[in-house]
């Protein structure tokens, strides 16, 4: 084992380039994140968030760089990409969960058929999770029988279960209604403080300046500011945050 | 080069049989054919046909010149076999000598027109005695009863009798009698074909076990390839009674004909004649059947009764059964085998590497694009040249039907994979999942729903196409139908009927499962 110095970085991105087709989407992004650190990415639509986090778990391949989890080299495929994305948590926009299993399944799924858990074991440590996020009593449902809402909160315990070690969020509360935001924010912000390590994309202030240690700026797939919550909402730098910040406010 | 050397070989097989037969029958002398005892100036009633024969010295007789052990041409021209022996013992006792006969070929066609034209005087060749004939001419004997019997590979053992081709292969030519006996008494499995000599090399192959019509016609293959082929037994399960053919009503002639061959019997002539002809290779010598005496008034062929229509299809039930559940098994065998080759190959079409990719891509665009024949004559034809042989036509066309299908069946899984959206594999892959994992647990589950009714459209697909079997050998449904509609000329309609009648016992069922599965799919949603 290396000696995890605290401050060492649990993610490490390394001038991470990627195009699609002519567009520059990634431009030499450099970050690390380290070990219980909370990371808000935040930026204009199309500015390449979503490809950042794809890119971490290795949904999206880059053209170079270096992405390091936990100090390895992101593999290409295979074996040994699926253990390593088994570390890397991710809840998406839309949810996500399998149409086809209960809320219990979803959950279990992974456990069971990745890390080789039994059963009884895998749904015991499922119904934990599903009522530490507060819907445990939903667990012989189908997702469809869910709101958005709970849904969200099942993937992120479906997530939780494989005991990553680090969670990434992708817009989690955009295609929320309103009303069922805050339920899944509570959810992430106890997460933060229990000491995840979470790199989260997301347009929610309140979480960003209650659980955030840092807030990452992206434009046009580069990050413009790297700044404490604090810091980058009262003072930002650039004219683009300045520009985007007040146009979210008016929002 | 190699259909030259075949044709010399067997050239060559044709001639040493021809010059052992001709040995053995002539005990050793030089000359091709024997010289049974003349009779030294017979006396013959005036006006007798035997009277006027035995004067002039010479007798014309008709035999065939291709059948071999009965009447076959030798290599100096002149006709040896039983029927030729029989021919020169009848000579003898007139008082002509061997070299006294004319042989004139016959062949089925013109033997009753020889006889009416005075053309022959007698005709012995392989002559069935029958109703439609005895109309025309007159029978002496019969001399010799012919019938069905089996020839098999020479290292077969497992084949004595009939009852042994319950449900073995058993070639024989189409809407022949023969053909019709083994299947419908026997319960064999018929490979049909044009001509006895195209049985030979699917009996060679193997692909089928048995080769079924007159021991006749058999003993001749077995003669000319005595170290490939032999006959099950010697024994036949039909009778096929042979006649010395004469002019009509020449009664005087017949009865003293039928006198000759009771005394050939008796002074062991005829078992000499045997024994040195189609003895060869029907070992066992045969017993003069009971001759004919009395010529019986026959009774009139019953005519045909007008058939009601339906009649065609109750009487061929048992038929239209076997053949529905041949088709059956075609389908559904090929059905299992195409919806997992399909898959697989879906599977590789979505896959990570690039070569399965491209596998997959050109083999569904090739088979999607060529006819199904031609899957069923690559199979058939063109993988038992490449070396790969196969017990029964079946299993080609198990290996047409289903290669064939599979594409289809690959395409409409895949459109169901598409169909399911790509998040579901995202939170699949981001709880590391393999690639395996992610198809088999997440997306075929889902896949299934949408692609089953189109999937079903493919195998009612399967089952019609499966009729395409019959025309390489295989014997199902459709190929049933167009033995029956030979059969039944006056009742093709019916016979048609039938046939679509059985196919829709298999594909409206399947048709309404696709209805049910589609109307819940929609529930669902
Ligand atoms: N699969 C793709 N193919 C081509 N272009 C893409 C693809 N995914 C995203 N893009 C483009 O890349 C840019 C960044 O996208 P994204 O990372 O989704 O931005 P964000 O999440 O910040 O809105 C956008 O311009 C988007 O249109
Ligand atoms: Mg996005």
């Amino acid at each position: 084992m290396t000696t995890q110095v605290p401050g060492d970085a649990l993610v490490s991105l390394n001038a991470v380039n990627k195009h699609y087709g002519q567009l520059h989407v990634l431009k030499d992004i450099n970050l690390n994140v380290r070990k219980g650190e909370v990371v808000v990415v935040i930026g204009p639509s199309g500015s390449g968030k979503s490809t950042l986090c794809r890119a971490i778990n290795r949904l999206e391949t880059i053209d170079d760089g270096v992405i390091k989890i936990d100090g390895k080299v992101l593999p290409e495929e295979g074996k040994e990409l699926a253990k390593l994305r088994a570390d890397v948590g991710m809840v998406f926009q839309s949810f996500n969960l399998f149409a086809h299993k209960t809320i219990l399944e979803n959950v279990t799924l992974g456990p069971i058929k990745v890390k080789g858990l039994s059963k009884t074991e895998a749904d015991k440590d499922a119904m934990a999770l599903l009522e530490r996020v507060g819907v445990g009593h939903q667990a012989p449902k189908l997702p469809a029988q869910l709101s958005g809402g709970q849904q969200q909160r099942v993937a992120i315990a479906r997530a939780l279960a494989m005991k990553p070690k680090v969670m990434l969020f992708d817009e989690p509360t955009s295609a929320l209604d309103p009303e069922m935001i805050n339920e899944v924010l509570d959810v992430m912000i106890q997460l933060a403080k229990e000491g995840m390590t979470m790199i989260v994309v997301t347009h929610e202030m309140g979480f960003a300046r209650k659980a955030a240690d840092r807030v990452v700026f992206m434009a046009d797939g580069q990050i413009v500011e790297d700044a404490t919550p604090e810091e980058f909402f009262t003072n930002p730098k650039s004219s683009r945050a300045k520009d985007f910040l007040s146009k979210l406010l008016t929002h | 080069m190699t259909a030259f050397m075949t044709r010399r070989k067997s050239l060559l097989v044709a001639a040493s049989a021809a010059l052992a037969l001709s040995l053995s029958a002539c005990g050793g002398s030089s000359t091709s054919t024997s010289n049974p005892p003349v009779a030294e100036k017979p006396s013959f009633a005036a006006d007798t046909t035997m009277a006027k024969l035995s004067s002039a010295g010479k007798i014309v007789i008709g035999t065939k010149f291709d059948q071999p052990l009965f009447g076959q041409k030798g290599l100096d021209g002149k006709p040896v076999g039983f029927d030729v022996e029989m021919g020169k013992l009848i000579a003898g006792k007139l008082g002509i000598p061997a070299d006294k006969i004319e042989w004139k070929e016959t062949v089925s066609a013109n033997r009753e027109q020889f006889i009416k034209n005075g053309d022959v005087d007698i005709i012995v060749a392989t002559y069935t005695i029958n109703d439609k004939r005895k109309a025309e001419v007159s029978f002496a004997g019969p001399y010799y009863e012919a019938g069905q019997a089996l020839m098999v590979n020479k290292d077969n053992t497992s084949i004595t009798k009939p009852e042994d081709v319950k449900g073995k292969n058993v070639c024989s030519v189409t809407g022949s009698t023969p053909a019709a006996t083994i299947v419908e008494k026997y319960g064999a499995v018929l490979v049909p074909a044009a001509t006895y000599s195209a049985c030979l090399e699917p009996l060679r192959n193997k692909q089928v076990e048995a080769i079924t019509t007159d021991n006749v016609i058999l003993a001749g293959f077995v003669a000319k390839e005595p170290d490939a082929f032999k006959l099950a037994s010697d024994q036949t399960f039909t009778k096929e009674p042979y006649g010395i053919g004469l002019k009509k009503d020449d009664t005087v002639f017949r009865n003293w004909i039928n006198d000759q061959l009771e005394a050939f019997d008796k002074d062991g002539s005829y078992k000499k004649a045997w024994e040195a002809t189609a003895g060869t290779v029907i070992k066992t010598a045969p017993t003069l059947p009971a001759i004919n005496r009395h010529s019986r008034l026959s009774a009139p062929l019953p005519l045909r009764q007008p058939k009601e229509p339906m009649d065609v299809i109750i009487e061929n039930l048992p038929q239209y059964w076997d053949g529905f559940l041949r088709t059956l098994f075609l389908s559904v065998v090929s059905g299992i085998i195409a919806l997992i080759f399909g898959t697989i190959l879906a599977a590789a079409r979505v896959s990570p590497i690039a070569a399965l990719r491209g596998f997959s891509m050109t083999y569904v665009e090739i088979v999607r694009n060529t006819p199904l024949t031609i899957a069923f004559f690559f199979a058939a034809v063109v993988l038992p040249r490449l070396g790969v042989t196969f017990q029964q036509f079946e299993v080609a066309a198990i290996i047409a039907l289903s290669a064939y299908t599979s594409a289809f069946i690959a395409e409409a899984v895949r459109s169901g994979v598409n169909s399911v959206p790509v998040g579901q594999a995202e939170a699949a892959r981001s709880i590391g999942m393999k690639f395996s994992q992610v198809l088999s647990l997440i997306i075929l589950p889902q896949a299934l729903r949408t692609v089953i009714p189109p999937m079903i459209n493919i195998l009612i697909a399967l089952v019609k196409n499966s009729s395409v079997a019959g025309a390489f050998y295989v014997l199902e449904l459709f190929g049933y139908g167009r033995q029956l509609a030979n059969a039944n000329g006056d009742a093709v309609l019916w016979v048609l009927v039938g046939v679509a009648f059985f196919y829709l016992l298999i594909t409206v069922p399947l048709g309404y499962v696709a209805t049910v599965v589609e109307r819940k799919v929609a529930i669902a949603r």
